[in-house]
C-alpha cells in the first residue's frame, strides 16, 4: 500500500468517525459558545477595548478550542485499544503522522470558522472584506498548530497526567505561532495588506515546515511501543 | 545614577543560591546512590549459596516401576 | 572518570573565583549605569552556558534516536538540567538587574520574554522525563522534544524581538553593545569560561549519577 494512500486512509477514518458521531465537533462548537460569553463577562461592556483586543481573543478562543480537540487526536485509539495496531502497521509510520495531522487540520479549521463567524455576530464585527488574507493567516498558523499538537497528543497519549502534561508541553512551543498569528490578524483587521504582514507569514510558514519535517522523521520513535 | 549595590549583592547571591542548591542536590544524589549500591553489593557477597533440597530424594531409576 | 570530574569542579571552583575578583576587583564603574551594571558579569555568561546546553541537548538527542545509545540519553537528560539550571539564574538576575534601571521587576521586553519561553519548553522537557514511568519511552520521547526545542528556539527569539520592537521603541537595555570597553567584555568572557566549566563539572556528575541508576540499581 502506497504511502499517500496509507495517510488518506487513516484522515479518511477519522473524518468518518468524526461525522457518524459529531461528538468531538459539538462539544467544541458549544464550547466556542461559552467562550464568547466569557470574554464578554471578562471584558466588561467596554466595546472599545473589546475590539482592540480582538484579534488577541480570536487566537486564545482557537488556541483553546485546540488544546481540547487535539489533546482527544489519539483518543479513539486508546480507548479502543488500538494503540497496538497502530504500532504494528508496516512500512513508515510517519504516513499515519500525516493522515492524522490532515484530520486534525480539518477539525480545527472547521471550529475556527465556526468561532470566527460567533465574533463576528455577538461582538458586531465586519470580518467580510477581510476574509480572504485572515484565511491565510489562519490557515498557516493551524497547520503548525496541528503538526506539533498531533506529535505531541501522540506522545502525551499513555502519559498518567495527560490532560496536563500535553498543554504545557504545546503552549511554550506554540508561542511563535501564536505571536505570528495575533500580530498578523491584527494587521489584516486593521486594513493592511499581505505584503505589510510578509515577514509574520515567512515565519509562520518556516515554523510549519520546521514542525512537519520533525514529526515526520521522529513518528516512528513515538509509535515503537 | 545612585549605585544600587544591594541589587548586585542580590544578584549574585541569588546566582549562588542557585548553583549551589543544584551543586548539593547532585552531591547529595551521588552520596544516596552510592550507599544503595554499597548495601547491594553486600548483600550479594553475604547471601548464602542457594539452598539445596531439604532430603535427599531417590534417583528416579531406583524407583519401583508403578504397576 | 571520578577524577576528571573532581578536577573539572576544582577548575570551576577556581574559574568562579576569578571572575568574582574580575567583577568586583578590576572593572571600573560603568558611566552610565552605575555599579549596578556588574550583574551582568553573571547575567550574560549565564544564557550563553544555558544556549550552549540546549545545543548539547539537540546533538545527544539525535544521537540517542539514530543509534539508540544509552549514553547519549544520559547526555541529553543532564545537559537540559544544566540548561535549565543556568537559563534559571539568568531570568533571575535579569529581573534583579531590571528593578533599579527599568523600575519595575518584569518587563515583556524582547529578551526576557525569549528566554523564559525557551525556559518554559524544557521545564516541559524535564516534566515529560519525569512523567513517563517507562524509561525506554520517556527517552524517546524525550527525545523528540530535544529536537523541536533547538530550531524552535530560533523561532522564539525572532517573533518575539520582532513582537516588541516592531511599532515600539527598542528596549533601553542593551546588554551587549559592541561599544563596550574591552576590559568589561573579558569579565564576561572569563565569567563564561567559570560558567561552561562549572557546566561541564554539573553535566559529567549527573550523567555518572544517571549511569548508576540505570546500571546498578534495578
Amino acid at each position: 500500500m502506497s504511502y499517500p494512500r496509507r495517510a488518506w486512509i487513516v484522515l479518511w477514518k477519522d473524518v468518518l468517525s468524526e461525522r457518524r458521531s459529531k461528538e468531538t465537533l459539538n462539544a467544541l462548537f458549544f464550547f466556542a459558545l461559552l467562550l464568547l460569553f466569557v470574554f464578554q463577562f471578562s471584558l466588561g461592556a467596554d466595546r472599545e477595548r473589546l475590539v482592540a483586543a480582538l484579534p488577541g481573543l480570536l487566537w486564545l478562543g482557537f488556541v483553546l478550542s485546540g488544546l481540547l480537540g487535539l489533546g482527544r487526536a489519539f483518543l479513539g485509539e486508546r480507548e479502543n485499544d488500538c494503540w497496538e495496531g497502530l504500532v504494528v502497521v508496516p512500512g513508515d509510520k510517519s504516513a499515519i503522522y500525516l493522515g492524522k495531522v490532515g484530520g486534525s487540520l480539518l477539525l480545527m479549521l472547521v471550529v475556527e470558522a465556526v468561532v470566527l463567524a460567533l465574533f463576528g455576530i455577538f461582538f458586531n464585527v465586519d470580518l467580510a472584506p477581510h476574509l480572504a488574507p485572515l484565511a491565510l493567516v489562519i490557515g498557516l498558523g493551524t497547520v503548525g498548530f496541528a503538526a506539533v499538537g498531533t506529535l505531541f497528543a501522540a506522545m502525551t497519549a499513555q502519559v498518567r497526567a495527560r490532560e496536563l502534561l500535553f498543554p504545557v508541553l504545546l503552549l511554550p512551543v506554540l508561542v511563535p505561532v501564536l505571536l505570528a498569528g495575533v500580530k498578523a490578524t491584527e494587521a489584516v483587521l486593521g486594513g493592511e495588506t499581505l505584503g505589510a504582514v510578509a515577514h509574520w507569514l515567512r515565519l509562520l510558514a518556516a515554523a510549519d515546515v520546521i514542525y512537519l519535517t520533525v514529526g515526520v522523521l521522529t513518528f516512528d520513535a513515538v509509535l515503537e511501543g | 545614577m545612585p549605585d544600587n549595590w544591594g541589587f548586585v549583592i542580590a544578584a549574585y547571591a541569588v546566582t549562588a543560591l542557585v548553583l549551589g542548591a543544584y551543586w548539593r542536590r547532585l552531591t547529595r544524589l551521588e552520596r544516596n546512590l552510592a550507599a544503595r549500591i554499597e548495601m547491594i553489593n553486600r548483600s550479594r557477597e553475604t547471601l548464602p549459596s542457594p539452598p539445596k533440597p531439604g532430603h535427599p530424594r531417590p534417583k528416579p531409576a531406583s524407583r519401583p516401576p508403578l504397576p | 572518570m571520578s577524577r576528571l570530574i573532581r578536577v573539572l569542579g576544582w577548575l570551576a571552583a577556581l574559574g568562579l573565583l576569578a571572575g568574582l575578583v574580575m567583577a568586583f576587583g578590576v572593572t571600573p564603574r560603568e558611566v552610565t549605569q552605575g555599579n549596578v551594571q556588574r550583574i551582568m558579569y553573571v547575567h550574560v555568561p549565564a544564557v550563553w552556558v544555558a544556549y550552549v546546553a540546549f545545543a548539547v541537548v539537540f546533538v545527544a538527542s539525535v544521537a540517542h534516536l539514530l543509534r539508540r545509545s544509552a549514553g547519549a540519553d544520559r547526555l541529553a537528560h543532564a545537559a537540559a538540567e544544566a540548561g535549565v539550571v543556568f537559563l534559571g539564574v539568568n531570568i533571575a538576575t535579569g529581573s534583579i538587574w531590571g528593578k533599579p534601571t527599568w523600575g519595575t521587576w518584569w518587563t515583556w521586553d524582547a529578551r526576557l520574554t525569549s528566554v523564559s519561553v525557551v525556559f518554559l519548553i524544557y521545564v516541559g522537557y524535564l516534566l515529560l522525563r519525569r512523567m513517563i514511568d517507562d524509561r525506554e519511552r520517556a527517552g524517546r520521547y524525550a527525545a523528540i522534544l530535544g529536537i523541536l526545542g533547538a530550531p524552535n528556539i530560533y523561532l522564539v527569539h525572532v517573533s518575539v524581538y520582532w513582537w516588541r520592537t516592531l511599532h515600539q521603541p527598542p528596549s533601553l537595555l542593551k546588554a551587549g553593545s559592541a561599544t563596550m570597553p574591552p576590559v568589561l567584555w573579558a569579565a564576561v568572557l572569563l565569567n563564561f569560561a567559570a560558567f561552561a566549566l562549572l557546566s561541564a563539572y554539573f553535566v559529567a556528575k549527573r550523567t555518572r549519577l544517571l549511569r548508576w541508576e540505570q546500571e546498578a540499581l534495578p
